[in-house]
């Protein structure tokens, strides 16, 4: 029983937290590096794996062989923790080369919290794959669906790119002008590791 | 006669001046004005300015070019 109201009280918790980065995104980041509420991450890892449980059985269908299925899922589990790794250890090195002041356990966790635009993008993106799959036409009830899931789509773009910004900026106390510097360094590098894992058939679109 | 109440606010209130002050100010230089003047519309409430620019950029791509809006969607809708 103190354990399932320990669960809800953490859940309601992070609750709190994914809505404070979309109401307040700089005083929750600021308060998440503070306080470093790393049993947060668990309903992190819990909502990726809902994730990748839907987007496999969305793409293989539930019919399909369970193996094939666990395959899958662990693939690209697998793919998405490498990619989360790489990318949190080349933004703590190359912030720290530009003089940034901070621990990669502080990175982690709040590269950890960017992640939820990722996840609001691709868990609805699956949703839509199931109850209203593409191509896309150009009938009105096309056009307006294409309209306002791009818009969603940039609008989850622009919040990650907010909670980029303040994961240089809290993280490891880089300024504007820094973190502007930083990113020069680690999107052309980003952009050939996604060119690699879209090649190997493992990303279309990146899940960072 | 203790005050726990009253050590409990102050310890608060410690609490948040530490994390108050545990990110640097920034200075930079002749941009200054104009990066806190756009800075503080992203603080609180991003979502009022980011919406409505995602969708204008939406509408202007779907005025100017129906077709790539179309497959643009239909490409991203696959890239989960």
């Amino acid at each position: 029983m103190d354990q399932s109201i320990l669960f809800v009280k953490k859940a309601i918790e992070f609750l709190k937290i994914v809505w404070g980065t979309i109401q307040k995104p700089y005083q929750t980041f600021r308060r998440l590096s503070f306080s470093k509420p790393f049993l947060q991450l668990f309903f992190v890892a819990l909502l990726i794996l809902i994730y990748l449980l839907l987007s496999t059985l969305a793409k293989e269908g539930l019919t399909a062989n369970p193996f094939f299925l666990t395959k899958s899922i662990i693939k690209a589990g697998i793919a998405i923790s490498f990619t989360f790794i790489v990318s949190s250890i080349s933004i703590f090195l190359v912030g720290k080369l530009f003089q940034g002041v901070g621990d990669l356990s502080s990175l982690i966790l709040l590269w950890a919290f960017s992640l939820l635009p990722t996840l609001s993008w691709f868990l609805l993106s699956t949703i839509f794959y199931v109850l209203i799959p593409p191509p896309r036409t150009m009938s009105v009830k096309g056009q307006i669906f294409s309209l306002l899931f791009l818009s969603f789509s940039l609008a989850c773009f622009f919040w990650k790119g907010i909670l980029y910004y303040l994961t240089l900026r809290i993280g490891l106390k880089l300024n504007a002008i820094k973190i502007f510097l930083v990113s020069l360094v680690i999107f052309p590098l980003g952009i050939v590791y996604y060119f690699i894992l879209f090649k190997l058939g493992i990303f279309r679109v990146p899940f960072i | 006669m203790s005050n726990k109440s009253g050590d409990n606010f102050y310890n608060k209130l410690r609490q948040r001046q530490l994390e108050l002050s545990s990110i640097p100010t920034q200075d930079l230089g002749v941009a200054d004005p104009l990066y806190k003047a756009f800075s503080a519309h992203l603080k609180v409430a991003p979502w009022k300015l980011l919406i409505p620019l995602a969708l204008i950029i939406g509408l202007t791509l779907a005025i100017s070019n129906n077709h790539y809006l179309i497959n643009l969607v239909t490409r991203l809708q696959e890239g989960f």
